[in-house]
């Protein structure tokens, strides 16, 4: 049997009966009781009759920070050790309200750093990878090489500071400064 | 209230509905929206998130916090009502979260808050149903994973006559007013309040009209989704998704 004609999708919507246990395997998006296979989302009900699965391709999903995703912030908090990052970005979708994740410097560059001050200051743009959300908590990362500082700020005058060989230096004061910039 | 064919002052038979519009959609900036028009009433709800929940002490570690506020406008009613929230709303806001609480599937976003805001424009009796029905299409509407969608009408007494859908008259001068809501998949009722007295065959009674009016509802609520995801994802988008059924 080819997988043209063993897949087939319906709209369904929450709550909606898809199957039971006998026949399917309960995949993404579903969730069964008394043996009754239900849909949670709107959206389509791939029921597969080679594997025996049944999973929902959802029509609409909340923009919620998912592990493995690609974020854009903005520096908040700098401790010696962890900073606060409050998400504006994930992925492509821009949020209404930020969500709040944390930097460990142990995540934070693939060399050795001694202080989170020589990654990233408050006010930075940073580029940064989600590594868990377990119970609630976002933990980034940003050890990757396209992943850093994208945009930096002079801490002693706070002018933009720009790329010069391989420093960043402020053209208004002159002041050098360390980041764990992004590749490009 | 009933005249001699046993019809109510408003014409309806004692197991009719007010003429439902569902529409889903609506508001542009909430991540949820849907509005409802049941008889006189006309009602919208938005939802916000999930998204970080502030103050934090409102955290709760293992899932979402749902938040709800039922607000009714001060041109809804016959008499110009205070724009602050009264005593009634602030009950009101508190009986719809926990009628649309156990269907919603909050342990997929811990820590975080989904907020629920709805907004009477015009009200004629039974607004507390209505609303639970515009949000739980809102909360669908938002993305948010659901156990089942919460469909929700009142029952009551007039004149010793059992009775679906009251209205306002119907509410004020009537014997007994009971709003129900339940997920009619699984038969669980999420709400159930009782004004006036009721005899226990009269109860069941009501009971049981409750049920199958709250069954219609819920095949309007889903009528509604297809309306708007299916033309949505026929790439042509619904230029009005609205649809009176009676």
């Amino acid at each position: 049997m080819s997988n043209k004609t063993a897949i087939k999708e319906k709209f369904v919507v929450p709550g909606s009966k898809i199957g039971v246990i006998e026949e399917f395997i309960a995949g993404q998006g579903t969730y069964e009781i008394d043996g009754v296979i239900y849909s949670q989302r709107i959206g389509d009900a791939r029921t597969d009759s080679k594997y025996r699965t049944v999973s929902i391709r959802p029509k609409i999903s909340p923009i919620y920070p998912l592990e493995g995703g690609e974020i854009i912030g903005v520096v908040e908090v700098v401790q010696e050790k962890l900073a606060v990052i409050k998400i504006i970005k994930i992925g492509n979708s821009v949020l209404s309200k930020p969500f709040t994740g944390f930097l460990h410097i142990s995540a934070s560059s693939p060399q050795y750093a001694k202080n989170m001050r020589e990654i990233c200051k408050p006010m930075d743009r940073i580029r940064a990878k989600i590594i868990s959300t377990s119970g609630g908590i976002i933990r980034l990362m940003t050890s990757d090489h396209n992943l850093g500082v994208l945009k930096t700020f002079c801490s002693n005058c706070g002018y933009q500071l720009s790329l010069k060989r391989t420093v960043l230096k402020c053209e208004r004061c002159k002041n050098i400064e360390k980041r764990k910039l992004a590749r490009d | 209230m009933i005249d001699d064919k046993g019809l109510r002052s408003d014409g309806r038979r004692p197991d009719e509905l007010r003429s439902i519009k569902l529409q889903v959609g609506v508001l542009h900036n909430a991540n949820g929206s849907a509005y409802i028009e049941q008889g006189k009433n006309k009602i919208i709800a938005g939802v916000y998130g999930p998204r970080e929940i502030h103050p934090k002490h409102l955290i709760i570690s293992d899932r979402a916090a749902i938040r709800c506020r039922y607000r009714m406008a001060p041109f809804s009613t016959d008499e110009r009502k205070h724009p602050a929230p009264s005593r009634r709303e602030i009950e009101i806001s508190k009986v719809i979260r926990e009628a649309l609480e156990p269907s919603v599937l909050s342990e997929y976003y811990p820590r975080t808050v989904i907020d629920i805001f709805i907004e009477a424009l015009q009200c004629d009796g039974g607004t507390r149903c209505a609303s639970i029905v515009a949000a739980s299409l809102a909360l669908a509407d938002a993305g948010i994973p659901l156990k089942e969608l919460v469909s929700s009408c009142s029952v009551g007494k007039v004149k010793g006559h059992v009775i679906v859908d009251l209205y306002d008259l119907e509410d004020k001068y009537g014997e007994a007013d009971l709003p129900i809501a339940l997920m009619p998949n699984h038969n669980l009722v999420t709400l159930i309040q009782m004004d006036g007295k009721l005899s226990k065959e009269e109860f069941d009674k009501a009971f049981n009209m409750a049920l199958e009016a709250c069954r219609k509802i819920r095949n309007l609520q889903n009528d509604a989704l297809k309306r708007k995801y299916k033309l949505e994802s026929d790439t042509e988008k619904p230029k009005d998704s609205k649809e009176e059924v009676k």
